[in-house]
């Protein structure tokens, strides 16, 4: 059985929403996730222009205004919402790995 | 002579990107670089081997979306059905997709429902005018006739009717082919699944096929006209079969989607068009309609089975006595001579016709017969004769026939 559009959000789409705490066009959101995660997340092109409409359908994001020919989005309080969600199932998802293998284990 | 361009057919399996990016890469390796591509056929240019990086993008190439390529590094070679084929000299450069739902989430705008509803509408419009050409037909005894009919008549006279047919099986099956494809891309976008390398390649195959029934219809098409018309008719053909596709299919559905973002502002624009269109085209004119420069004396109506038949007859008649050299102004005589013949023969067979199931004459080509004209053609229907009768045709028939 499949899964609904955005049940879950990949770190993509996850990275991309949280850089949309502050309004943003594509090319400073693909900066915003490569400098909040060190470089160690980044996201493409393709899948970012892809996202951001679909989001914006699905009432996450806004289009926030238009300047020289790009659009700059910003995060809207059903996609913070939805962040809030995915932080608790990622939380509840450590949480039961430590039930599992015990709280004194170290990396 | 060492060949500066060569041409490669794309297979289904190409339009998986990952199998024609490698397929780009390892043929730049051998010089061979990627130019363009025209019909499914990809254009190769000569070049020095390079290291090149190919992107396929999915995406829309707005303004926006194409200055984040090129501060990547990128730039485009080529569209293909709405999508679009990159390269960067950089073989580091950043892969634009990184996650497989947001590439299917792409590709699925490229289906958008608005340009299926209208190819699909398109299709059954042109096939509607293909299969009921009485639509277009004028009488030449009345002059007036409404606005469409003259358009429609106009259009006919440009031989844009022969190619309505073409592009209605065109527009079908892309609409259809474009359906299954939505279908299949929103239930992996919903369900948040991987697709079925076998159900995406089979839909991708379906476009090919009929992409190739398409063509093998074109030649089949071309094959006939080679036979029935003069070269010259064939060029007619496919150039304003071209223009057709290029004008409605490429620019009208696309460019208006495209330009309008919501899809449903470039429907509603053109069920708009269509019903003012329709209700001008309801408008009564008075249309001069040319005369026939020569004197009429007969007009029947018959129905006729076999129009080909009579075609066929009539197209040698000037080796009908046998002899080639029958002079110039004659023939057209012997021409008429032989329509009277059988004209009067389908008269005969076909005494008992129906008359009262004639829906309309329609004027056809001249053929190769100059004063004969065939009305009607479809559905075995009305078959009229014109036929002039002049002192000097009653001298010719006497010469020749009696």
């Amino acid at each position: 059985m499949g899964r609904k559009e955005f049940e879950t959000l990949t770190p993509q789409m996850y990275y991309i929403l949280l850089a949309l705490k502050k309004p943003r066009h594509g090319y400073e959101i693909m900066q915003e996730v490569s400098d909040l995660t060190h470089g160690q997340m980044k996201v493409g092109a393709g899948t970012l222009y892809a996202l951001l409409p679909r989001f914006e359908e699905a009432d996450y994001i806004q289009l926030k205004e238009e300047r020289e020919r790009k659009k700059i989005y910003q995060l809207t309080a059903k996609g913070r919402k939805k962040l809030q969600e995915e932080y608790l199932r990622m939380e509840k998802q450590m949480h039961h790995y430590r039930e599992v293998f015990g709280y004194e284990e170290k990396f | 002579m060492k060949k500066n361009f060569k041409y490669i057919k794309m297979t289904p399996e190409m339009f998986e990107d990952h199998i024609l990016v490698s397929f780009l890469e390892q043929q730049a390796q051998e010089g061979w670089i990627f130019s363009q591509v025209t019909d499914y056929l990809l254009l190769f240019k000569k070049e020095q081997p390079q290291l090149l990086k190919y992107q396929w993008s999915y995406q829309k190439m707005d303004d926006e979306f194409k200055q984040v390529i090129m501060a990547l590094g990128y730039r485009v070679v080529c569209h293909i059905d709405g999508m679009s084929i990159l390269v960067s000299d950089n073989l580091q450069a950043e892969e634009l997709y990184d996650d497989e739902q947001s590439k299917y989430m792409a590709m699925a705008k490229h289906h958008s429902y608005a340009v299926m509803i209208l190819l699909l509408l398109a299709g059954l419009a042109a096939f509607w005018v293909f299969f009921h050409p009485y639509v277009l037909d004028i009488s030449l005894y009345s002059k007036k006739l409404s606005l469409g009919q003259l358009c429609l008549n106009l259009l006919r006279y440009m031989k844009v009717l022969y190619t309505s047919g073409l592009f209605g099986l065109y527009a079908l099956t892309s609409g259809i082919y474009m359906l299954y494809m939505r279908l299949y891309l929103n239930q992996i976008i919903k369900e948040n699944g991987h697709p079925s390398g076998k159900l995406l390649l089979r839909g991708l195959k379906i476009k090919t096929c009929l992409k190739n029934i398409y063509n093998a219809f074109l030649v089949l098409i071309a094959g006939v006209f080679a036979a029935a018309y003069m070269p010259l008719k064939i060029s007619q053909l496919f150039a304003y079969f071209a223009m057709i596709i290029y004008l409605i299919y490429r620019f009208c559905f696309y460019h208006w989607a495209e330009h309008f973002h919501r899809r449903h502002v470039a429907l509603g624009l053109c069920l708009g068009a269509l019903i003012l269109g329709t209700v001008v085209s309801k408008q009564m004119v008075i249309a001069e309609i040319e005369q026939p420069l020569y004197f009429e004396k007969n007009i029947e109506e018959v129905h006729i089975h076999e129009w080909s038949d009579l075609l066929t007859r009539y197209r040698y008649v000037e080796r009908f006595d046998g002899k080639n050299d029958i002079d110039e102004r004659y023939v057209v005589c012997l021409n008429e001579a032989i329509a009277r013949i059988v004209f009067q023969e389908e008269i005969q067979s076909l005494a008992s016709a129906d008359h009262s199931q004639i829906k309309g004459v329609e004027l056809l080509d001249d053929f190769y017969a100059n004063d004969v004209y065939v009305v009607g053609r479809k559905e075995n229907r009305v078959l009229v004769f014109r036929y002039r009768d002049t002192a000097e045709i009653e001298k010719i028939i006497h010469y020749y026939f009696e």
